[in-house]
């Protein structure tokens, strides 16, 4: 590494302190960023292994071949899928889900209609762990849309079994060992009797098969991906957490269910962690805060990203109330910056209003009436935190209706208002900005996918 | 000076923005019932007044169609050597009325409007050889300042990169298609299909939009000098129904093509209008499930009239229902429910954000406004007083399928 960044020493260096030993950048002495960025990223992962003091030269017959494989690769592999819909459990409203490909020169095709306008959704998430999408339907003859995202296709539909006076509580999508990926549900009944069920997500299981009572204890593999959307329209995909006296984390599902996660009690010293925003095989992150018990007015948000290798978490610096629309990435957390209105004078409205879709459509809501009384303010930046390297991006939109749908190789796809971006995501900050698409159904888009 | 120029922008502007439409509803040459069309003025006054009648009653039209591009509207009259009426949009008048020479030992496909570049808007046949006698691909120039002896030529079968489709008009067969089969190769260029043979039309779609076709059958739907739009559908072989189907919009300018975003039956009965595409929903009737019941049932026809069937029972003829219209902007990707509840309805002309439209009886005039309407929400329908005007009523409407401004 020394010799190949050229100015070794003053660059990089190791600190030895045993309470906090860790490389130490001098940005002074300028090092091409994407050395560093490479070197920073293996490190943090252990994965370093090559002698980049040994070059070797390639032949440049090799590296045409490898151009040419790396492009077809990425038209064949690079396809950029996205998901419509806005869930609506607590809404009379209800609104379809489509799955569209965008394609060269801004084309957007339809795929696949997934839920029916008049079917409306109860709750959507995305697991790029297990590779799915899941799509709950509301109303009581409920049905599970399985998308598979290597695919790009549903694959699979079933419905429900009813379960007589109990409701659906938490969902979440989970990979269980042994028995692969599920779509999990936790119910709870008039006499406060519970239940914790699954639905195989394998389209080689028929939907008779598909549906089994779940142990609670299998709520330890739920993956989370997050908050989609703003004001409320995208989906909701999160679970209550709380922390015991061994700084280890416990969600509560009929029971309290022990984590194998902790959290360094330093980190939260005068908050509380009450919610955990994302959760893959990378990263998880826990929203802790101080609430005034007496006004339950929030005094304080903090987003606490912990690192599943390592075990390292740090707090991500973001503004404000932004952690509240958090969701993960592999090791990136993307949020839309937000304010709550009572927290004061820095953001007077959500931006970009004249851009807002006026009217309900068949696949979400009135952005404008959303946004009207909605209890916090976008003011259209988005910040994406890198929990391996503790560097965080923004995004300027000046767009409220503004969300991150995607990060994925290095780059970042994010939505504003009716527009698709793809941008590189650098060392020296995001670069390359590029519009991909601008049609009507993107407003409504806020998950996305590459097919592989 | 001043009051000059105002009088002068008056009078302009009421000339500009005259509509006229055109009555009329096609037979085939089987049919035995024929009906006659006739160009009508809509007045700013809700008057309807008679141009000009363009073919009689007792001769019938085989086919009628239109192109805002070329602004001229083409009607040819049934027979072996009909009568083709040329309608110029810029004048309201007709221009040119030529019969057409025989084309013994051939038989009729297809027939376009087309702007040929360098030798102006064509009138194009293409027929079919019988036996020993080759096909024939035949122009008529729309210049009215050629004289009819002179206007007739073979052309060649690449002159039909320049056609334009309109789509298809009225309900049902009431209107007229100008609608034609092509193939879409594995690259996802267009080719026309004239009796066997392939035609490229240097028109794509993305190779994506074919990517869940097994067998991919295909139709262009509406193609003019800003857009074109291709129904791609695979045939269930049993059924013979479209068990996977896509409405493909394109802009030609930027190559940039999307799907309408709407889960329809059919997209046969769509037409086009800059980068518009109208869509009236169509299901067969048999068996049910029926069209959308926001739409009504409110023809007022019961008896057949000198330019057009009865609506039902020509619906009835044909097995298909029809339901509520929908606009799709191709460029902004945008849908939108269409003006008119009724069954009986049809988007007649887009133009500056404007959409005629024709409600049984009555042309109406709507603005389409960039926050306008999605589906039965809000938009048009919601504020009618501002945004919707009944520009004519009067019992010949029902029979009026196409519209223009004269300039």
């Amino acid at each position: 590494m020394k010799q190949y960044a050229g100015a070794p020493q003053a660059y990089i260096s190791f600190d030895t302190n045993p309470g906090n030993p860790r490389w130490v950048i001098n940005r002074a002495n300028s090092v091409d960023n994407n050395v560093v960025g490479e070197f920073c990223t293996c490190e943090s992962r252990q994965t370093c292994r090559t002698d980049l003091t040994e070059k070797r030269e390639v032949p440049m017959y090799t590296v045409r071949v490898a151009a040419i494989f790396t492009f077809f690769l990425n038209l064949a592999f690079g396809q950029i899928y996205f998901i419509t819909g806005s869930p609506t459990p607590k809404h009379n409203q209800s609104f379809g889900s489509s799955l569209f490909q965008v394609g060269e020169e801004g084309s957007v095709r339809l795929v696949q209609k997934l839920v029916d306008e008049t079917d409306g959704t109860d709750w959507i998430s995305i697991s790029y762990d297990v590779r799915k999408a899941v799509l709950a339907t509301r109303g009581s003859r409920e049905k599970i849309v399985v998308v598979d995202l290597d695919t790009a296709t549903i694959s699979k539909i079933c419905p429900t079994p009813l379960v007589y006076n109990m409701s659906v509580i938490r969902q979440h999508i989970g990979d269980i060992p042994g028995h692969g990926p599920h779509y999990l549900q936790y119910l709870v009944g008039d006499n406060n009797n519970t239940l914790f069920r699954g639905m195989s997500l394998s389209s080689n299981t028929s939907c008779e098969e598909s549906f089994s009572i779940r142990p609670y204890e299998d709520g330890r593999f739920i993956t989370i991906h997050g908050k989609t959307g703003i004001a409320d329209i995208g989906g909701f995909d999160w679970q209550y957490v709380r922390i015991t006296q061994d700084e280890r984390l416990n969600f509560f599902l009929a029971k309290q269910i022990p984590m194998e996660y902790r959290i360094p009690g330093d980190l939260i010293k005068g908050i509380h962690p009450t919610a955990m925003m994302v959760n893959n095989r990378v990263v998880f992150a826990v929203l802790a805060s101080d609430v005034d018990r007496a006004t339950r007015e929030v005094r304080r948000l903090q987003l606490i990203s912990c690192l599943k290798i390592s075990g390292r978490c740090q707090p991500v610096p973001v503004p404000k109330d932004s952690p509240l629309w958090a969701r993960g990435f592999e090791h990136y957390i993307a949020m839309a910056e937000a304010h709550s209105r009572k927290s004061g004078p820095d953001v007077e409205k959500s931006a970009g209003a004249s851009e807002w879709r006026k009217f309900d459509g068949p696949m979400g809501p009135s952005i404008e009436s959303r946004m009207k009384d909605f209890e916090y303010l976008f003011p259209g930046r988005l910040h994406l935190f890198n929990a391996e390297s503790g560097q965080l991006y923004t995004i300027t939109t000046n767009q409220g209706d503004s969300e991150i749908l995607l990060v994925e190789n290095g780059s970042v796809y994010y939505r504003a208002s009716d527009r698709l971006y793809k941008a590189q995501i650098t060392p020296g900050g995001i670069t390359g900005t590029r519009l991909l698409v601008q049609t009507d159904a993107m407003r409504d888009a806020h998950w996305a996918f590459t097919k592989r | 000076m001043k009051r000059y120029a105002f009088l002068l922008a008056c009078a302009l502007g009421s000339a500009q923005g005259q509509i006229h439409f055109i009555t009329g509803s096609v037979s085939s040459e089987k049919l035995t019932t024929t009906f006659g069309s006739s160009l009508y003025h809509a007045g700013e006054d809700g008057s309807v007044r008679l141009v000009e009648n363009l073919v009689g009653e007792a001769e019938g039209t085989s086919w009628i169609g239109i192109s805002h591009d070329a602004r001229k509207a083409v009607l040819v009259a049934r027979g072996a050597q009909p009568n083709i009426v040329v309608v110029d949009f810029d004048s309201a008048r007709v221009s040119k009325r030529c019969p057409a020479p025989a084309a013994p030992g051939t038989t009729l496909i297809a027939q376009w409007v087309a702007g040929i570049p360098g030798d102006g808007a064509y009138y194009l046949q293409y027929f079919a050889g019988q036996g020993s006698k080759p096909a024939l691909m035949r122009g008529m120039s729309l210049d009215a300042s050629v004289p009819c002896g002179a206007s007739f030529s073979a052309r060649r079968r690449e002159d039909l990169r320049y056609t334009t489709t309109h789509g298809r008009t009225g309900l049902a067969d009431l209107g007229s298609s100008d609608q034609y089969q092509v193939r879409l190769g594995g690259d996802g260029r267009l080719m026309a299909l004239l009796a066997g043979e392939e035609v490229p039309l240097d028109l794509h779609v993305p190779r994506m939009f074919l990517e869940d076709f097994a067998h991919p059958q295909a139709v262009m739907v509406t193609n003019n000098h800003q857009a074109f739009a291709v129904y791609v559908m695979d045939v269930d072989p049993q059924t013979r129904q479209p068990k996977r189907q896509d409405l493909i919009g394109c802009l030609k300018s930027s190559g940039r093509c999307t799907s309408v975003p709407l889960f329809l039956h059919s997209f046969l009965w769509s037409r086009g209008f800059d980068n518009y595409i109208a869509i009236k929903e169509a299901q067969p009737r048999k068996p049910p499930p029926p069209v959308n019941k926001d739409a009504t049932h409110s023809s007022r026809i019961t008896t057949p009239g000198p330019m057009g069937p009865v609506v039902d029972a020509r619906m009835d003829e044909l097995g298909w229902g029809f339901g509520l219209t929908f606009l799709f902007n191709s460029e902004s990707g945008q849908v939108y429910k269409g003006p008119g509840g009724y069954t009986d309805s049809e988007i007649l002309l887009i133009q500056n954000d404007t959409v005629y439209y024709r409600n049984v009886d009555a042309i109406n005039e709507a603005r389409i406004t960039p926050d306008g309407v999605r589906y039965e929400r809000g938009g048009i329908t919601e504020d009618r007083a501002k945004y919707v005007r009944t520009l004519a009523k009067a019992d010949v409407i029902q029979n009026a399928h196409w519209a223009f401004s004269s300039r």
